[in-house]
């Protein structure tokens, strides 16, 4: 009974923890403003004003440009700079925004965003054209539990299978 | 060890298989709907579960023996 109610226990557990409070986004932006851009500013949804650097990664660069100075403002705005214009008409940068510890949870959006130039003023991202949301390929809850069920059951095989060792005279 | 004692393993289905049924007509009563991948995973890990229970049961008994 003792083996039973272990493998049940470690299943309840398996199946009744529920996901953490995270969220991870990856969000591609074009440059379609016709212009080399300098600096790249997206503001950010569902950070309940606590984006830090922390949670900004720089997943793809814009071809010919350096790696950016990665700053957050107001807790929801990503500023990417690259100090020069850099950036050419159809250049393209992907953004991950990633919980740490669960913070912030998220779900995180693309509000607005522009184009910063050394040489002109501001240009806005038109949000619905100019960028994307990349899903990252995750395991459905589905699933999960299913995947917990096929592991347990291998594990109850093998362990089943295991001879306990006889001393021999 | 025998993997696979059919009439254990209908046991299990049934305890296990009522089980589930009553836990999709909660939710139906509950939501309103069941969704296809729902349905699908239901059944597929009432499935799993019952063989899964079905092997402790069955290694229990051999443990008593």
């Amino acid at each position: 009974m003792f083996r039973f109610r272990t493998l049940l226990t470690i299943a309840l557990v398996a199946l009744i923890a529920g996901p953490a409070f995270a969220d991870t986004k990856n969000f591609r932006v074009i440059n379609n403003s016709g212009s080399q851009a300098s600096d790249l500013h997206l503001v950010i949804g569902g950070t309940g004003g606590g984006l830090v650097g922390g949670n900004v990664v720089v997943l793809v660069n814009p071809a010919n440009c350096a790696t950016p100075n990665v700053t957050v403002s107001g807790g929801n705005t990503v500023n990417l700079d690259w100090g020069v214009n850099c950036v050419d008409p159809g250049g393209l940068a992907i953004v991950r925004i990633t919980s740490v510890n669960g913070n912030p949870p998220g779900p995180f959006s693309l509000v607005s965003g522009t184009w910063s130039y050394t040489n002109q003023g501001d240009i806005a991202i038109n949000v619905g054209n100019d960028t994307a949301s990349i899903q990252v390929p995750t395991v459905s809850q589905w699933g999960l539990i299913v995947m917990t069920l096929a592991l347990l059951i291998a594990a109850t095989v093998i362990f089943a299978r295991r001879r306990p060792a006889t001393a021999h005279a | 060890m025998n993997l696979l004692r059919p009439a254990l393993f209908a046991k299990t289905l049934t305890v296990t298989g009522c089980a589930a049924l009553i836990g999709c007509a909660v939710a139906y009563r509950m939501q309103g709907e069941l969704a296809a991948r729902d349905i699908i995973g239901t059944t597929i890990s009432t499935l799993l579960f019952s063989y899964l229970v079905h092997l402790w049961i069955a290694l229990s008994k051999e443990a008593a023996h």
